[in-house]
């Protein structure tokens, strides 16, 4: 298993094939204190306007803070905006 | 553009209550459905907003989630409609307004002409109103090509013109060419060159034509400055025939003209008071609709209009003007001797600038200014150089007989 893994890190490597791509990474991307994009995520685990647990293909991500909306909630991305606190991953 | 898209298609704001509000959305979100500004009140009870279509799309989910979906408000266009349904002036106007968009679609609102430099706009506008083609005529009556081939045949110097359609703009594309001058009869016909001033000789350069004077020469009016006709002779130096040509020659001819200019130190001036009085009319043709009243004489007023145009060509006859007005009071007052002189070298100099226009030369300024106790005097010469060298009819003389043996 170890050795497909090595292969796949090789194969993306050679090809030059971004990492959010090959292995479904999300993306996170913040802009300052109020607004967070998160892309390639499978779906929305729990919403409240203090916390926000969003699970992707590598874990958990929860987002953490006060008044937290979601301006924006499609298949491909979601926004969110509020007063965000802390940003957090699980395995 | 998306708001104006959103507002089109219509929105609903909805309020989600349940316990899978999460998984609501989860579903929504794999059907493809798009949610716009999501909140959550409470845990179990969300708001969101989505379009009209993708909530026709909700019971499925609706029905495994177990949600309670309620609608808050409708907005959009559609639903606009739905609530305006017994409005019928306003629909009927919305027809009508269709109805005149597409009239008014089919006619020309706009001629524009371009690459036209020696035929102006308003001429060749003119020009097709005499044929016809006039603003707001239909698109169908006129045929472009008929159009071009008819400017061509009107204007020899345009070679080249283009007539299209785009919209409700009838684009004219013209390009001119110079026409070389043709040769005529009476331009060949043999002359001389005299002169039509009094003066010296300060350059000459004979191209056809013989020479009666050197640079340096003086000369009158009326002089024979270049001879047009060719004496042909034999070895011993005698006429054997005379051939005429048309004289042509640059020639510089330098001589002196007065210039006397006086004007009184006394003058009028006007000394404004208080501020600017600003008042707007509105013009149709002679009916007049002004702000403001009417003011007593010892006002300056300054006009300024604006003619109402629907496109670059197409004027109504509708003005809008801008009436500024301020006290004056004339005073007399007097030049100072600086200013008077001031004043005066700059007649001199507009004078000088008129002349350069001309194409004269000018070498030397002898002008002096006088001012004296009630006005100033700008009296002198100039001296310039001023191209001369009028046509004038050479005089036909015989033909020299030939010489033979028993004549000598």
């Amino acid at each position: 298993m170890k050795k497909n893994v090595r292969y796949r890190e090789k194969l993306v490597t050679a090809l030059e094939v971004p990492e959010d791509l090959a292995y479904r990474d999300a993306i996170l991307t913040v802009t300052g204190k109020n607004l967070a994009v998160i892309e390639n995520y499978r779906g929305i685990l729990r919403y409240t306007s203090d916390e926000i647990i969003i699970l992707t293909f590598r874990g958990r991500l929860v987002i953490c803070g006060k008044h937290l909306e979601i301006p924006c909630f499609t298949r491909d991305e979601m926004q969110i905006r509020g007063c965000i606190s802390g940003i957090f991953l699980e395995q | 553009m998306d708001r104006f898209l959103k507002f089109i298609s219509g929105y609903v704001l909805l309020e989600v209550r349940g316990e899978q509000c999460e998984r609501f959305l989860n579903l929504c979100r794999s059907r493809g459905i798009s949610i716009r500004k999501l909140m959550c009140l409470k845990p179990g009870l969300i708001t969101c907003e989505m379009s009209v279509q993708d909530f026709f799309g909700l019971r499925p989910i609706r029905t495994k989630t177990g949600v309670h979906i309620r609608v808050i408000s409708k907005h959009g266009l559609p639903f606009f409609f739905l609530r305006s349904r017994k409005r019928k002036a306003f629909f009927a106007g919305l027809l009508l307004c269709f109805c005149i968009m597409a009239v008014l679609s089919g006619k020309i609102w706009n001629i524009h002409i371009e690459g036209n430099l020696r035929n102006t706009t308003p001429e060749i506008l003119e020009f097709l109103s005499e044929q016809g083609i006039v603003h707001g005529i239909a698109k169908g009556k006129i045929n472009c090509s008929d159009l071009a081939a008819a400017v061509r045949r009107q204007y020899p110097e345009i070679t080249w013109v283009s007539a299209r359609i785009e919209g409700t703009r009838l684009i004219l594309t013209i390009q001119e060419e110079e026409i070389p001058q043709e040769s005529t009869e009476d331009d060949e016909a043999p002359c001389s060159l005299i002169s039509d001033v009094d003066g010296t000789i300060v350059k000459i350069i004979t191209r056809r034509g013989i020479p009666q004077v050197m640079q340096g020469d003086t000369c009158k009016k009326g002089d024979i400055l270049v001879l047009g006709r060719l004496e042909i002779l034999n070895d011993s130096q005698e006429a054997v025939r005379y051939e005429y040509v048309r004289a042509d020659a640059d020639i510089y001819v330098e001589h002196e003209i007065s210039y006397y200019k006086e004007f009184p130190l006394s003058y009028e001036k006007e000394i404004s008071e208080g501020e600017t009085v600003n008042d707007h009319y509105f013009r149709i043709g002679s009916w007049y609709l002004a702000t403001g009243g009417k003011r007593k004489s010892g006002w300056r007023r300054t006009t300024s209009e604006t003619q109402l145009k629907l496109t670059e060509n197409l004027f109504l006859p509708v003005w809008f003007g801008k009436i500024s007005s301020q006290k004056a009071q004339k005073v007399t007052a007097l030049y100072t001797k600086e200013e008077a002189k001031a004043r005066a070298v700059q007649q001199l100099h507009q004078y000088e600038e008129n002349l350069i226009e001309k194409g004269l030369q000018i070498s030397a300024n002898n002008v002096k200014i006088d001012v004296d106790y009630d006005s100033c005097t700008a009296r002198g010469t100039l001296t310039v150089i001023e191209k001369t060298g009028k046509e004038s009819p050479v005089e036909i003389q015989e033909q020299p007989e030939e010489r033979t043996a028993e004549n000598g």
